[in-house]
């Protein structure tokens, strides 16, 4: 390997420990982790580990697209704790913030009950939306409680694909890589 | 040669972002979360660890008896 190609592996690595973005890192500290309020920094760092190169767009996307306010993500993790601890399926949560002209919402999809061992038992389905000046984003996740066994699950392509996050008991996954 | 421009470019922005961060009030909270019941559940799982009938250790998310229905 020449100097050239020594100096940018190493520039890689150190962008890739040293980029973990600063809001995560604040959401992080005060437990404000809901995926879809922190999606696309999780989304990033999620990347690093199944990408060769598109992490690296994933961080720049991140870095410039405009996102909830700290106080608006502990408002979406509320929600998102009280629905996956306490809503039955089908039933939903919301919050409102006219200050800043955003909102948000849970809605609990399905519950897998399977028992034994292999399988997704235990875990819930659910959607969620955010609304920043009128834009709406949904997202659609699957939290596992973590004595699922593996934090990585199995795509629809057979690939195994690390969660999201763990996080107050659960593990998150992108339910777009098993539909 | 493109990459690497992209991966300075991600270097750039992730560093003005954290700026912008630092100098706005984007991270104070405007309500009462820290006494609220959510957060205390999210402290309370995170750290709670419950012993098995089978001797087993696991955490305290009720979902797992899903799994298992000896824990139901």
């Amino acid at each position: 390997m020449n100097p050239s190609k020594l100096i940018m592996v190493f520039f890689i690595f150190f962008v890739s420990v040293s980029c973990t973005p600063r809001s995560l890192s604040v959401a992080q500290k005060n437990a404000c982790m809901a995926p879809s309020a922190n999606f696309k920094a999780l989304d990033a760092i999620h990347s690093t580990k199944i990408h060769a190169i598109l992490w690296a767009k994933k961080f720049a996307k991140q870095a410039s697209s405009k996102e909830l306010s700290l106080s608006d993500k502990c408002r979406q993790t509320q929600i998102l704790i009280k629905a996956l601890y306490g809503l039955r399926d089908g039933e939903s949560a919301t919050w409102e913030n006219p200050q800043n002209n955003t909102s948000g919402k849970i809605k609990i999809l399905n519950t897998i009950v399977q028992t034994g061992i292999w399988g997704y038992g235990g875990c819930r389905d659910y959607l969620s939306y955010i609304k920043i000046d009128n834009k709406l984003e949904s997202f659609k996740f699957r939290a596992c409680p973590k004595e699922l066994g593996a934090f990585e699950l199995v795509d629809s392509a057979g690939f195994p694909i690390p969660g999201h996050l763990y996080f107050a008991g659960w593990y998150f996954y992108d339910y777009r890589f098993f539909e | 040669m493109k990459k690497y421009v992209i991966i300075l470019l991600a270097f750039y922005l992730n560093s003005i972002s954290a700026l912008y961060a630092e100098n706005n009030n984007k991270n104070k909270i405007d309500f009462d979360w820290f006494n609220s019941e959510e957060y205390k559940m999210i402290n309370k799982m995170h750290d709670c660890k419950v012993k098995y009938i089978d001797g087993s250790f696991g955490t305290c998310n009720p979902y797992n008896s899903y799994r298992n229905p000896n824990l139901r």
